[in-house]
């Protein structure tokens, strides 16, 4: 028998951060119906799955906490004690420091802290019979509300049936597959060199690699997808505190939870989407008393929904407030000195001004989004995932904003340019079309310039000068008009080498800085591509026309 | 004579582990997440002996050992409930569910060893 206690410990970590998630649902749920025995049950169980799991690693500290708490879980159980909200409160500051104490003890640090030991004392307060004329509300100080939004997704998977994987090898499967296609490629040219007699069998023998290689890569895509509803469930409890700290009700719901995306484009969507719930709360959702007399629910609600449209993921978050202010956007557009004349501008241009840098119409700097952050924050981290935010918003009837994402970032369709001696890779969802340059328009000030498209003026940037490849330009240049956020751009490049798909490898520390580019992948013929950031180009094409007028 | 087989049944992972790493050496061992699927796969599996955790989702261990007696096939295996310490009024509900024996938590891994070799007789 050999005990290996550092293996059950990482387990134990593992569980009950899943746990405590379920804890957090069910105490949310239970709050919004006090009758549903379903959850009681579910709250009751993790915590004495946690408890004995911790009696069992000898975790003292860890074992005496969840029994006071099941205490007094049992008198909730047995209708002792009502379903209030300031015990929900009191409930859901116990799974966050559960969350503390609980890694804090794996680590072998089973201090006491003294916020967590006066949660004990309000806890076993709470459940003494002592107190049967009604719970106090004066909850302990250790109040933290979403500070952060949710907890990251952990690198686990549900369980069910499923497996944990890391998810570092499921990367390194993924690079491995594209340096398959690599060995692929220089080994079908090898066999177009043979003669027909010994060629055959070969041949036939590669097709059947490449079928199962395209076989094992669509696998590997799969087994990376994860469904969004754990992430989104996370929100439900955001959304509780943040309303309750802003004196507002409001609830989450979910719509299109078992939707499925690339793991890492789902990790990537915690900031952005705290950010906006922050915001829908904070400027969207009206206070109780002011919904009512407008006739609306007292109560704000936030819808989370998830769904496929053509080889995307689009993920919107509605809300049912007073919608965007035409007229205050525009004041402060103008105190910002964004705009001159608004009278001809639509509503849609008006609400597009919010993903400005630097904008926000909150009078107030507020706990809640007034930090600094705004919508352009928002914007530039989902186009950094290749994505796409559009807004729409009806005055007194909510705001909806949806993010349009690639289903994996793993992957692209890219469009092969040639420069000089390098290889790029234009993301294929920007290319709009190519053609020829135009010779008048050759000689742009900066290796820039604006072209004349079919009577449109066209900002055009020149890959050679941008990434300083030295070299003259050749006789003939194509121009490939790449389009993000309808804006619209040239950039000039040597060759136009066609389309392939790419599987995109990050870039590494030295190179982020370096705007313009998104990443890199490997060519069929072993040499490094760069993949071009197209909405980082368009910012400085647009910019440049300006500098030099 | 072959290895005999465990039927492990616990919601919490962790405990899972301790038990595997107590008795893998010694049994083949199955595992099951809670009492329904005890249920099926004791059935299935056919087990020498199950350890049954209480407290479980969809249906607890004792909900699930009554079951197990109650299934002509099932009925003869040694059951050995896993309840937690300072529940001790939970025993006798474990032994009119029909359970042989019961080990608390935190396990005592010699313990529960030598609960399990006694109940299949060795």
């Amino acid at each position: 028998m050999e005990i290996d206690r550092e293996a059950i410990a990482q387990v134990f970590l593992a569980e009950s951060e899943e746990h405590l998630h379920e804890m957090e649902e069910a105490l949310i749920a239970l709050e919004n119906s006090p009758e549903d025995q379903e959850s009681l049950q579910t709250i009751f169980r993790v915590v004495h799955t946690i408890k004995g799991n911790a009696s069992c690693l000898g975790f003292q500290y860890l074992t005496n906490f969840t029994h006071v708490l099941e205490d007094m879980l049992d008198q909730l159980r047995k209708r002792q004690i009502p379903v209030a909200t300031s015990l929900i409160t009191l409930l859901l500051q116990s799974v966050d420091a559960l969350r503390e104490i609980i890694p804090d003890t794996v680590s072998g640090n089973e201090s006491i802290q003294p916020a967590h030991s006066s949660l004990l004392n309000h806890l076993t307060g709470y459940a003494s019979p002592a107190l049967e004329a009604g719970p106090s509300n004066d909850l302990p100080e250790v109040e933290r509300v979403a500070e952060t939004g949710p907890a990251r997704p952990s690198h686990l998977l549900g369980r069910s049936g499923t497996l944990r994987i890391d998810i570092e090898k499921l990367d390194r499967m993924l690079t491995l597959t594209s340096e398959i296609s690599i060995a692929r490629e220089r080994l079908k040219q090898t066999v177009g060199k043979l003669d027909a007699r010994g060629g055959q069998e070969i041949l036939e023998a590669d097709l059947e690699v490449d079928r199962l290689y395209l076989e094992l890569q669509e696998m590997i895509m799969k087994i990376r997808m994860v469904p969004v509803g754990p992430i989104f469930r996370r929100y439900i409890r955001t959304v509780r505190d943040l309303a309750a700290t802003h004196g507002k009700l409001a609830r989450l719901d979910i719509e299109g939870a078992d939707v499925e995306a690339d793991t890492r484009v789902i990790e990537q969507l915690t900031d952005p989407l705290t950010h906006m719930i922050r915001n829908a709360i904070d400027h969207g959702i009206e206070p109780a008393e002011l919904r009512q007399s407008s006739g609306k629910d007292p109560c704000g609600r936030i819808t989370l929904r998830a769904c496929h449209d053509s080889g995307s993921i689009v993920i919107q978050l509605s809300d049912d407030g007073c919608g965007l202010n035409r007229k205050r956007i525009l004041e402060r557009a103008r105190l910002l000195r964004l705009i001159a004349d608004a009278s001809e501008m639509t509503d849609q241009e008006v609400f597009q001004l919010i993903f400005k840098p630097g904008f926000s119409t909150s009078e107030n700097v507020t706990d809640l989004s007034g930090r600094g952050i705004g919508m352009d924050v928002v914007r530039r981290n989902i186009e950094s995932l290749r994505g796409i935010v559009e807004l729409d918003s009806r005055e007194g009837e909510g705001t909806t904003i949806s993010i349009r994402l690639p289903l994996t970032l793993a992957i692209i369709d890219g469009f092969k340019v040639g420069v000089s001696r390098e290889t790029y890779i234009i993301p294929m969802e920007a290319v709009i079309e190519c053609l020829e340059m135009p010779e008048e328009a050759r000689n742009g000030p900066h290796g820039s310039g604006i072209i004349n498209l079919r009577e449109q003026p066209l900002p055009f940037i020149r890959l050679r000068d941008m990434f300083a490849l030295g070299s003259s330009s050749p006789d003939r240049e194509n121009i490939v008009v790449v389009q993000h956020n309808d804006k619209k751009v040239g950039i000039l490049v040597d060759a136009v080498l066609g389309e392939s798909q790419a599987v995109i490898k990050p870039l590494g520390k030295m190179f982020r800085g370096v705007s313009g580019i998104s990443g890199s992948t490997i060519l069929g013929n072993g040499a490094v591509a760069l993949i071009l950031d197209v909405p980082a180009l368009l910012r400085q094409a647009v910019a440049r026309p300006m500098e030099t007028i | 004579m072959g290895r005999k087989k465990i039927l492990l049944v616990d919601d919490a992972d962790t405990i899972l582990m301790i038990e595997k790493m107590i008795l893998k050496n010694d049994y083949d061992l199955v595992t099951a997440r809670d009492g329904e699927e005890a249920i099926t796969s004791a059935l299935s599996e056919r087990p020498d002996l199950i350890l049954l955790d209480v407290v479980m989702p969809k249906m607890d261990g004792f909900e699930a050992c009554k079951r197990i007696r109650q299934e002509p096939t099932t009925s003869c295996i040694p059951i050995i409930m896993v309840t937690t310490r300072g529940e001790e009024y939970n025993i006798e509900t474990a032994y009119t569910s029909g359970c042989n024996d019961y080990v608390s938590k935190p396990i005592n891994g010699l313990e529960l060893l030598s609960k399990v070799r006694n109940h299949l007789g060795q």
